[in-house]
Formats: C-alpha cells, sequence, structure tokens
C-alpha cells in the first residue's frame, strides 16, 4: 500500500509533465512567431515550412554577422540564423539534432565564439541537463508560451519574421585600436564537455550528410592571437572546413571604425552586410548552393526579402547619421 | 548545487533517497555521509576541511568539557577554548576583510596610504550555520542539557547533513542528532508531504521571488534614479522577494529532510502577522532567533552582572527601570550578533542595532502602550488595534529590509532618504512598474503567487490560533496540492529561456 501510494504519486506527475508537454510544444510551434526571447530563432527554424539550405548557428557573434535574407536577396540561398546569445554547445546540440528531423540543410555555419565558452562543471552540467530534458520534452522549452495572452500591440509588431534569426543594429560604437592583443581573460582552450559536443556536432552533421563549416567572425575583442591558433590547429585536426574572417578583415573591407556598434566586440548592420555577402560568395561558388529565388516554394521568402529590404534602408540611414556623430553607441533597430 | 537547481532535485536528491530507501540501515547513515560530502565537494571543493576539521574540533573538545567534570575551572576553559577557536576561524575567513578595508579607510584618512592590501577569500559552505550548530552543541554539553557524543560520525552527520549546511535551519543537537542517526526509512506520508513541501518552496522561489529579483535588482543597481513611492516600493517588493525565496528555500530544505525520514524544526511562522518587532522575530528565521535566545539572551539575564543591576535598580528606580537594563543588557549582544552573523557589511550591523533600538523601544514603552491597546475604542473595536499593530510592524519590517538589501549602509540611507522625495513620473512613458524589466505576464503571476502564499498562510495562521482545521488535509488532498503545484511550476516557473537563475540569497551567508 506504502509502495503504491509513492508509486501513484510520481506517476501522477510524470503523467502530467507529459500532458503538459503535448499541449505546449503543438500550440507553441503553430504560433512560433509569438515564441519569446531565446527560443524564439529555434521555434522559427522548426516552424519554417521550407526547406533551408543554411544553418547558421552560434552566440551573439553569430545572429549580428550573417544575415539569412541577404543571402536570400545577393544568391537566393534559402537560411536562417539560430544563434541565441550566449549560446552553449551543449545547446547547439540540442536545436540542431531537433531541427534536422525536418530540416535538410545542405551547409550548416557554426561561428567558433561559443567553443571557448564554459561556466565550470556545475553551471555547465545543469545546462546539459537542462537541455536533455527539453529534447525529451520540448513543450518545457516553450513553457511561458502562455505570456502571449498578454501581447500588447507593439509586441504584435514584432512577430514578423522578416530577419530569419539575423540582429539588425544601425549603432556604431567604432574601435580606435583594432590590433589584436592576448588577453588572459579569454583562455584558448577548450573544455572537455565542448570538445566532447563538438566531436558529436561533427558526427551528426556527418549522418546526415550536411558540410559542416566552422566560421569566425570579425570580433577584436573576442578573437585573440592564442584562440585563433588554437582554432587553425583544431579545424586541422578535425579535419574541418574553417572561414577565419578575421584575418581576411582587409579583403572583406571592413572599417571597425564604422562596422561595430560596442567597440570591436559585435559587427552592427554595415559590418554584417560586409561579412555576409562574403559568406554567401563562398557558399555560392564553393559549396554550389543553388539560387531558389524564383522557385515557387519559396514565394513567401521574396516578400520577406522585400520587407527585410524596407528595414534595411531605415537602418542604413540611422546608421550614416551615427556615422557623422561617430563614436556613440546608437540604438538597435531589431528586438 | 543550490536545493532549486535541476541538478540537485532530478538528480542527486532522487539518486541520494533511492539508494537510502534499498539500503540496509546500518549502509544507510554511509549513504547520507557520502552524500552530504559529494554536496559539500560540488559546492565549496578543498574547503570541507574546515567542516570536517570543525566536527574533529567540536567532538574532541565536547568530550574533554565532559570529562571535566565536576573541576569547573577546567571545564570552562575547555569551553571558552572551543568558543575561541570556533570564531575564531568564523571571523578570519569572513570578516578579515571586512576589518583591513575599515582599517586602510582610517589609515587613508589619516595618512593618505592604503598599509594593507586585501586578497580574496574563499568562504566555505554554510560555516555560519555549522559553526552555530557547533556552538550550541557544546553549549548544551557545558550546560549538561547533552551528554556529549562519543561518536564521531553521528556528530559529522548531524553538522553536515546536506539539506541543512546551505541555509540551516539552525538546528540543536538534542533535536535532530538522534533521529537522523536512526536512519529509519521515510513512511508513506513522509515522502508526500516532503515532496509537497519541497514543490511549495519552488511554487514561492520561482513565481514569486526570482521574478521579483528583476525589478529589485534594477532599482536597487540605479538607486538614485528612482524616488517617493517607487523607492517605497521596492522596499516591499524586495521583503516579499526575501520572504518567498527564504522561506522557500526552507521549504525545499525540510521537504528534503522528510524523504529521509527526518522532522526539522519550522524556520518561518506566518511573519506578517506579526504585531510587533519582537513578534516578527519569533516567526521570521525562527531557528536563528531561538539560538540567540538560548546561547546569548538567556545566558546574559542570568548573569551576575544582570543579577546584580536588577536587585539594585529594583531598589533605587523600580520594576520597570530594572526590567529595561536587563533587557537591554541582554538584548545589545544578541543584535549585535544577529547583525554581523549576516555578513561584514555596515549594513548588516546596522540592520542588528536597528532592531536592538526597536525592541528596547518596545520594553521601554510597554507601560504607555498598555494604556493605549486599553483606550476606549480599541476595546470597542479590538480589530483596528490589530490592523494599527500590523501596520506599524510592516512599516518596521519593510524600513529594515531596505537597508538589509543595500550595497553599504551609504546606498541604504540615499535609498530612505529618496523615499520622502517625490517620484516623477516621465510623461513619455506608462507606469513606471512597466519599466523595470518584467513583463506584465510576470506581474500577473506574482499577484497570482502572493495571493496563494497569502492565503495559504492565513489559512495555517487561522488554524493554529483557532485550533480548528478545515477538511483540507489528507493523502488525497495532498495528492492534489502535489499535482497542481508541480503544474503551476512547470508552466508558470521563472526558468529556461528569457529568465536568470538567481542563486539562493542566505546561502551567501
Amino acid at each position: 500500500m506504502k509502495k503504491l501510494r509513492i508509486i501513484g504519486l510520481f506517476a501522477g506527475m510524470a503523467a502530467i509533465v507529459l500532458i503538459l508537454n503535448m499541449l505546449i510544444d503543438p500550440v507553441a510551434l503553430s504560433r512560433a512567431k509569438r515564441v519569446n526571447n531565446r527560443n524564439r530563432n529555434y521555434a522559427g527554424i522548426l516552424a519554417t515550412e521550407e526547406n533551408m539550405d543554411v544553418l547558421i548557428f552560434g552566440d551573439s557573434e553569430s545572429y549580428t554577422s550573417v544575415s539569412p535574407l541577404q543571402l536570400w536577396q545577393e544568391h537566393g540561398i534559402p537560411a536562417y540564423n539560430g544563434g541565441v546569445q550566449g549560446q552553449c554547445l551543449a545547446e547547439t546540440w540540442s536545436e540542431m539534432s531537433t531541427v534536422l528531423k525536418q530540416q535538410h540543410p545542405k551547409v550548416i555555419l557554426m561561428e567558433t565564439c561559443m567553443l571557448f565558452r564554459y561556466h565550470g562543471i556545475e553551471k555547465d552540467s545543469q545546462m546539459v541537463l537542462a537541455e536533455h530534458l527539453y529534447e525529451a520534452l520540448p513543450g518545457l522549452r516553450y513553457h511561458s508560451f502562455w505570456k502571449s495572452i498578454f501581447y500588447t500591440d507593439q509586441d504584435k509588431k514584432k512577430e514578423n519574421d522578416w530577419q530569419k534569426g539575423f540582429h539588425l543594429v544601425s549603432g556604431i560604437g567604432g574601435l580606435e585600436d583594432a590590433n589584436r592583443e592576448e588577453d588572459t581573460k579569454k583562455e584558448a582552450k577548450m573544455a572537455k564537455l565542448n570538445r566532447w559536443y563538438l566531436d558529436r556536432l561533427i558526427a551528426l552533421c556527418k549522418e546526415n550528410d550536411i558540410q559542416l563549416v566552422l566560421y569566425s567572425a570579425p570580433s577584436p575583442r573576442n578573437y585573440t592571437p592564442a584562440r585563433l591558433d588554437f582554432l587553425d590547429m583544431l579545424v586541422q585536426e578535425k579535419g574541418l572546413d574553417y572561414i577565419n574572417m578575421n584575418a581576411i578583415e582587409e579583403e572583406i573591407g571592413l572599417d571597425w571604425s564604422v562596422d561595430s556598434y560596442d567597440g570591436g566586440d559585435h559587427l552592427n548592420l554595415s559590418g554584417a552586410q560586409k561579412v555576409t555577402t562574403y559568406i554567401g560568395d563562398k557558399l555560392a561558388q564553393e559549396y554550389q548552393l543553388p539560387d531558389r529565388s524564383s522557385e515557387e516554394e519559396y514565394r513567401q521568402w521574396n516578400q520577406d526579402a522585400e520587407e527585410y529590404a524596407k528595414r534595411v534602408k531605415k537602418a542604413r540611414k540611422k546608421w550614416k547619421k551615427n556615422k557623422k556623430a561617430a563614436g556613440t553607441i546608437g540604438e538597435g533597430v531589431n528586438p | 548545487m543550490a536545493y532549486h537547481v535541476n541538478l540537485y532535485l532530478l538528480i542527486f536528491l532522487p539518486a541520494v533517497v533511492l539508494c537510502y530507501s534499498l539500503a540496509p540501515q546500518r549502509i544507510r547513515r554511509i549513504i547520507l555521509l557520502l552524500a552530504n560530502a559529494a554536496f559539500y565537494l560540488s559546492v565549496s571543493r578543498h574547503l570541507i576541511v574546515f567542516i570536517l576539521g570543525t566536527a574533529v574540533f567540536t567532538y574532541y573538545t565536547g568530550l574533554k568539557i565532559e570529562a571535566a567534570g565536576e573541576i569547573p575551572k577546567r571545564k570552562k576553559n575547555w569551553l571558552l577554548l572551543a568558543i575561541i577557536a570556533l570564531l575564531a576561524v568564523l571571523a578570519l575567513l569572513k570578516y578579515t576583510n571586512f576589518a583591513l578595508a575599515n582599517l586602510n579607510r582610517l589609515a587613508q584618512f589619516f595618512t593618505g596610504n592604503e598599509p594593507f592590501t586585501i586578497r580574496k577569500i574563499l568562504v566555505p559552505l554554510g560555516i555560519s550555520f555549522y559553526t552555530l550548530e557547533a556552538l550550541g552543541y557544546l553549549l548544551d554539553v557545558y550546560w549538561k542539557r547533552l551528554p556529549a557524543e562519543k561518536n564521531f560520525w553521528k556528530l559529522l552527520l548531524f553538522l553536515s547533513f546536506f539539506p541543512t549546511v546551505m541555509e540551516g535551519p539552525i538546528c540543536r543537537y538534542g533535536d535532530v542528532g538522534d533521529p537522523l542517526w536512526e536512519c529509519r526509512r521515510a513512511t508513506a506520508e513522509e515522502v508526500e508531504m516532503g515532496v509537497l513541501r519541497i514543490l511549495w518552496g519552488l511554487f514561492k522561489k520561482m513565481l514569486v521571488a526570482d521574478r521579483l529579483n528583476t525589478i529589485v535588482a534594477t532599482v536597487y543597481g540605479n538607486p538614485d534614479q528612482y524616488t517617493g513611492y517607487v523607492t517605497a516600493g521596492i522596499a516591499i517588493f524586495y521583503t516579499i522577494q526575501l520572504y518567498m525565496e527564504f522561506s522557500g528555500a526552507m521549504d525545499m530544505v525540510i521537504g528534503s529532510a522528510l524523504l529521509f525520514g527526518v522532522k526539522l524544526p519550522e524556520n518561518f511562522r506566518q511573519p506578517f502577522f506579526a504585531k510587533s518587532a519582537s513578534e516578527f522575530w519569533r516567526r521570521w528565521h525562527i531557528s536563528l532567533g531561538v539560538w540567540f535566545k538560548n546561547y546569548i539572551f538567556y545566558p546574559v539575564t542570568l548573569s551576575d552582572l544582570a543579577k546584580k543591576w536588577n536587585k539594585t535598580a529594583r531598589k533605587k528606580y523600580g520594576k520597570h527601570i530594572a526590567k529595561v537594563g536587563t533587557s537591554m543588557l541582554a538584548l545589545f549582544p544578541v543584535w549585535m550578533c544577529n547583525g554581523l552573523w549576516h555578513g561584514p557589511q555596515w549594513n548588516y550591523i546596522f540592520y542588528g542595532v536597528y532592531y536592538f533600538v526597536l525592541l528596547s523601544l518596545e520594553v521601554i514603552l510597554e507601560p504607555a502602550k498598555k494604556s493605549f491597546d486599553g483606550a476606549k475604542i480599541f476595546q470597542k473595536w479590538p480589530v483596528l488595534l490589530g490592523i494599527l499593530q500590523t501596520a506599524k510592524t510592516w512599516v518596521i519590517i519593510f524600513a529594515g529590509e531596505l537597508f538589509f538589501r543595500a550595497d553599504g549602509l551609504g546606498q541604504g540611507f540615499r535609498m530612505f532618504f529618496n523615499i520622502f522625495k517625490p517620484y516623477i513620473q516621465d510623461p513619455n512613458k506608462t507606469s513606471i512598474w512597466r519599466h523595470l524589466g518584467i513583463a506584465r505576464s510576470d506581474w500577473a503571476v506574482i499577484a497570482l503567487g502572493i495571493l496563494v502564499v497569502g492565503a495559504a498562510d492565513c489559512i495555517i495562521e487561522w488554524q493554529q490560533r483557532t485550533g480548528k482545521t478545515l477538511r483540507l488535509s489528507g493523502p488525497n488532498w495532498r495528492y492534489a496540492y502535489v499535482f497542481v503545484l508541480f503544474g503551476a511550476v512547470i508552466v508558470l516557473g521563472a526558468y529556461g529561456a528569457g529568465y536568470l537563475a538567481v542563486d539562493l540569497i542566505y546561502a551567501g551567508f
């Protein structure tokens, strides 16, 4: 009797989790644009019906450096930026393994800054556990979806998915001295946990016949010479394709006095446009990604691109204003 | 590994409870000791030597105090050695930097130099809690309330019990030592109650406290931007946050211990029903108050000095003055220790002095209060008196917590005086409460959480006062509460995307 009561208690709790998961997950995905915070891009990818040829993962360096709709405008490549602030490899694994069940990209671009992210064994173990739970019970990931009941008109304006995960920022926070110096706070090594996840991600891409390309967005604040040396060795060891954009800043035409909004940590719109053009050319030429802009299935993408172009035009105007008063950090356009 | 994180709730605690429940009794002790070590190592790593050292030292000196038997001087010497050594370790680890920083300030003022270099000192987990438990045990042995423990492992199990080591409650060895060592399996009712208490704690912390933390941190981060009702409101919200957070953590602690068949003392008893500052402290962080009462207040009150004063003052100035003098003599060390115990900051010391002054005033004004309470209007409407007393106590509590949360005494005073400056609303913005970092939906959850916890506190208070019980208990009701709370925590809890994990406040003390 005693055992039965205890089993009943835990069985009831398990049933509640399963029921909530079954209720929340489909509702959230059917209204993916209302999913907020760091799950937004994740839900955005899952809610996109068309297949995307390129998926981008990483932390803030990724979603401020590559604009999917610019890739579409310039090369007709359907892409989505799934990067989120402070992303860790456990999150990338969870996100990638879930979205690959319905998306079949040809190339996955992975920004490398998150390879160095480590919060200590306790915090990272908590995060790994949470990600495994979310993988098993995805409804829990969107548990605060009920908040959309309280949506205001302003929130509704943000629903439009014109950015496809990209963060468009028109501010300028120039960097006076772009010389890279060693910074002991920026450790040039990977935690064992991150190595383990990287190997799993490489295997996952191979399994799904996807070309995994690592790239380092230009960022003097994050990429110290030691880190860049480490990455060169790592990609050699793993046999991975790698684009180090920090080594080709001149070729891209980056000007650190106007292409960053926070003093060389992240790119603003102007910087991201230059990087996206370079990456788009590389994807089209070296990975032979087809131009799908005239395909009927992707008609919505052209409409999204039109909206995007309008936003970019406005943001460029702001950026020019900021350029005149260079050195001040402007407001981001995107939420 | 705090009590509210997934690693504790989903892996560590279930694994330990499962091993404990399946193992034979002798092995259960070993399992608990190993679990305590694993828990401690997960947070404090090599600093585990401090709690081990404290246990060895307490065990040894306890035996020595008992062995000194009827030789009072030797007995007293051993006790003094123990007290000085335990407090010295605590002071060295916790207060050295505070003392050096203040000496530097003084030296800076007089000589323009700062002679001392301040280095970061790692403080072992729960040192403030297990040191008081060890001192309590030794004093009980000294006063012959307890025999000295002959079994070192039993004492170690008590001092390092993982559910209490981080935040208390500060237990007495006489109350918890035996049930803990007994290591019996929990009954079905205890398991149900344990799970219920853990979920109740999570409900308080994850629905209310962690959301309030955002707005409280916003205002305390820029204290001079806010004035008037906003600062006053934040003092109230911080008090609610602290109550939900600390009492919630205690629910998780008590719930965890129940899963091992151990009943810990309650640390909160509906504190917002208090009608005076002294009553508030009999309802808030009860175990700390009881410790100070048993080991400082009573011994000082019964000391030769207090007795002498009492005798002389009664003759010269009358009963009331004698009582005031004795009370103040005993209250002063209690509240200085209370303030210092919370940490090496001037605002904590001020917090102690604040309550010392208020509690002393309560004793001084007792005759005036009696005549005020006996006024005709209050005899006609006693509820009115109750409301007035409760409102007064709330103001005292909120003002105290305003200083308690401040980053230094200076900020506390600035914020206190800011309350009396009007807040001018930015005409381009809607209500200020919508610009403090949380959404409307979060406010709705906070309101819901406060309502539910408030209603539960009202029911418990009513039951305790009247001795009546609502027909809302029993196994079926427990199941219902568990399922509702569990669902609420999953859906409404402030975890995952969009929320920052908030560390337990009292774990820092």
